[in-house]
C-alpha cells in the first residue's frame, strides 16, 4: 500500500490586518494574529486537492495522511480532511515561528522518522506569513529524501511510480519518477480544496486527531518543540513603505472621472 | 568575508549575472574575490560577473545530479545565488550539506556584519538577520538592480556524475505557447479580486485591447482562473515598470505592489476607499472599475 503525507499549514489573512498594527509588531518585534480567522494556505490546499484527485482511481491502494503543525485551533481544518476521506489526520501539537522553517522542518522529519517511511510527501512550496520556501527543500535533506518542486499535476502509475507534471522556465516538464519523494506544490488554478457533504461530515464526526507531543511522542532522542536558533536570528523589523502621493480624483460620474484620469495622465 | 562564491545557472544566464554584478556592487563585494560557478551549457564569458569561473556542465533539470558535485567548490564562507528557483533549491540543500545557513529573497547584505535584510509577514514588514553559522548560502530576491559584468574566464569544464535517485523515465517537456508581454509593456491595467468572475476579467480584456494596454492580474484572479496563470504581477509573477498601470478592483497587497513598484505612474479604481492600494497610488477614485474603465475606453475610439 502506497503511503502519502500531506502537510498543511493553517495561516491568517495577513492583507486584514490593520496598518497600525503592522507598526506597533514591527517596533515591539511581536505580532498577534490570534484575532485573525486562520484557512488552510493556498499552495497547501491545491496540494490536498491534487492529492484526492490523484488518489481517487484506486482509493483502497493508499494510505492517506494529513499533519499540520500547530495549536488546537489548526484542528479545523483536519476534520475536513476526515471528512474528504483521510485516513489519519496529526496534529504536532507545538508553536511553529514562520520565521525558523529549520525548525519546522525538524519537527516534521522527527515525526516522519517515528513511523513507518511514507512514499509520498507533499506540501506547498511556500506559506503567506513565512514565505522563504525553505521548508519542501530542508524536510527533503532531513529525510534524505529526493524532492521535485513547483508540482503542478501528479498521478500514479500501476507499477507504483509517479507521473509527474512541474513548471520549469519555459514550459511544463512531465516525467515518470520512482518513489520515496517529497514534492512542492506551485501555484495551479481551480485547485481550490472540494467541500465536504453534510452526509461526509456526519460520517467522520467524532473521528480523532492524532495529537502529537513533540517533547514525548515525536521520535529521536534529540527532538524539541523549540529548536534553539543558532544559525540566523531576526534583530530587527520595519514597515514596508509603497505608498505614493495618493490624490484623490472627484468625480461626480464615472464619465468624469474617466475624462479627468485621460486628460491629466493618459493622454 | 573576504572571499565568495557565486553559483548561477545558463537558465535566464544575462540577467542572473547583472543582477549579481548589482548586487556586488551594492554590498561592497570585490569582484576579483570572488569565484563564479556556471551550472549549465555555453555561457558567455563576457557575462561572468568575476574574473575567475568554473563550468560545471549540466543537462538542465535534474538538482540531484549537480548538488554533491558542487560542494568541494563550496569552500568559502559566503556562497550567492542569483533569484531562482533552482538556484534557491541549490541554496537551501547545499547549506544542510555544508552545515551552514541559507536564506532566499536576499536584498541587502553587509558582509562585514554578516547581516541580511529580507521581507516578511507577506511582505509587509522587512526584517533585518544576523547570520550566524558560516557558510551563508543566500539566494537573492527577484528585481533587484542590475549592473554590468566584469566578465571573466571559465576554467576547463567539469561533468556533473549522473546521480538519479529519481529514475526518471518518459521525460517530455511542453513549451509554453508565448509569453504573456507583460514585462515589456508600457501600459497595462490589472485587475484584482473585485472582477469576481470570468466574464468580468474577460471585459477587462476587451476594454484594456481597446485602450492598447496589456492585462494583468492579481494572486486572487489568476488562482480562481478569471486570466491565465501567466497574467500573474507581483513577486511570484511579473515584475513590470510600465509607464502607466491602471490597477482596477485590487486590495494592493504587498506583493502585488512590489511587482508593479517600478510602474512610473500607477492609478487605482476601487469601491473601498480603504483599500490599501489608495494609498500606493499616484491616483486613485472610489468608483466602480467597470464603468470608469468602459468611459476611458470610449475616450480611445
Amino acid at each position: 500500500m502506497t503511503r502519502i503525507l500531506n502537510l498543511l499549514k493553517t495561516t491568517p489573512d495577513l492583507d486584514k490586518v490593520p496598518e497600525a498594527d503592522w507598526a506597533s509588531g514591527a517596533s515591539s518585534g511581536v505580532f498577534d494574529f490570534s484575532y485573525i480567522k486562520q484557512e488552510i494556505d493556498p499552495l497547501s490546499e491545491s496540494g490536498l486537492e491534487l492529492t484526492l484527485r490523484a488518489l481517487a482511481p484506486s482509493r483502497e491502494s493508499f494510505h492517506a495522511s494529513a499533519l499540520t503543525c500547530g495549536p488546537a485551533v489548526s484542528e479545523k481544518a483536519l476534520r475536513t480532511l476526515y471528512a474528504l476521506g483521510y485516513d489519519e489526520c496529526i496534529r504536532i501539537d507545538c508553536a511553529p515561528d514562520p520565521l525558523d522553517p529549520e525548525g519546522v522542518a525538524s519537527v516534521i522529519a522527527d515525526f516522519c522518522r517515528s513511523r513507518e517511511p511514507y512514499d509520498l510527501i507533499v506540501l506547498g512550496a511556500q506559506s503567506p506569513d513565512g514565505g522563504t520556501r525553505k521548508t519542501p527543500y530542508l524536510l527533503a535533506e532531513y529525510l534524505g529524501c529526493p524532492v521535485l518542486r513547483n508540482v503542478t499535476g501528479f498521478d500514479f502509475t500501476d507499477d507504483g511510480r509517479l507521473h509527474v507534471l512541474r513548471k520549469v522556465p519555459g514550459g511544463t516538464l512531465e516525467e515518470t519518477v520512482s518513489l520515496p519523494l517529497v514534492i512542492s506544490i506551485g501555484d495551479v488554478p481551480g485547485t481550490l480544496l472540494r467541500v465536504p457533504t453534510l452526509m461526509q461530515r456526519k460520517k467522520s464526526a467524532g473521528r480523532e486527531i492524532t495529537v502529537v507531543d513533540t517533547a514525548a511522542d515525536a521520535g529521536t532522542a534529540d527532538s524539541s518543540p523549540v529548536r534553539e536558533k543558532t544559525d540566523i536570528s531576526l534583530i530587527s523589523m520595519e514597515i514596508v513603505d509603497q505608498s505614493r502621493a495618493g490624490r484623490r480624483i472627484e468625480g461626480k460620474t464615472p464619465a468624469e472621472i474617466a475624462r479627468i484620469l485621460y486628460e491629466e495622465y493618459l493622454k | 568575508m573576504n572571499r565568495y562564491i557565486i553559483i548561477l545557472t545558463t537558465t535566464e544566464y544575462e540577467h542572473s549575472c547583472r543582477t549579481v554584478a548589482g548586487f556586488l556592487k551594492a554590498s561592497g563585494l570585490d569582484p576579483a574575490c570572488g569565484r563564479t560557478i556556471v551550472i549549465g551549457q555555453n555561457p558567455d564569458e563576457a557575462l561572468l560577473p568575476t574574473p575567475e569561473g568554473t563550468l560545471l556542465q549540466w543537462d538542465g533539470h535534474r538538482t540531484e545530479h549537480v548538488i554533491h558535485t558542487l560542494i568541494p567548490f563550496c569552500k568559502e564562507k559566503l556562497i550567492l545565488f542569483p533569484y531562482a528557483e533552482v538556484c534557491e533549491e541549490l541554496a537551501v540543500r547545499l547549506s544542510v550539506r555544508l552545515g551552514g545557513c541559507s536564506m532566499t529573497d536576499v536584498e541587502f547584505l553587509d558582509p562585514d556584519a554578516a547581516v541580511i535584510r529580507r521581507k516578511i509577514y507577506g511582505g509587509h514588514i522587512m526584517g533585518t538577520f544576523q547570520l550566524k553559522k558560516a557558510p551563508f548560502c543566500l539566494s537573492l530576491a527577484k528585481g533587484l538592480p542590475e549592473a554590468t559584468p566584469t566578465g571573466g574566464q571559465l576554467s576547463e569544464p567539469h561533468m556533473t556524475t549522473q546521480n538519479d535517485p529519481l529514475q526518471v523515465t518518459d521525460a517530455v517537456f511542453h513549451p509554453e505557447e508565448s509569453s504573456s508581454g507583460l514585462a515589456d509593456a508600457k501600459f497595462v491595467i490589472a485587475g484584482g479580486r473585485g472582477l469576481r468572475n470570468k466574464a468580468s476579467a474577460e471585459e477587462l480584456q476587451r476594454l484594456a485591447e481597446i485602450m492598447g494596454a496589456a492585462t494583468g492580474g492579481t494572486r486572487p484572479a489568476v488562482m480562481n482562473a478569471w486570466l491565465p496563470l501567466d497574467r500573474l504581477i507581483g513577486i511570484s509573477g511579473n515584475m513590470i515598470s510600465p509607464e502607466i498601470c491602471i490597477v482596477c478592483g485590487a486590495s494592493g497587497s504587498p506583493a502585488f505592489c512590489a511587482g508593479i513598484e517600478h510602474s512610473r505612474t500607477i492609478l487605482a479604481i476601487n469601491n473601498d476607499e480603504s483599500a490599501p492600494i489608495m494609498k500606493k497610488a499616484d491616483a486613485f477614485a472610489c468608483a466602480d472599475w467597470k464603468a470608469v474603465l468602459s468611459e476611458l475606453a470610449k475616450l480611445y475610439v
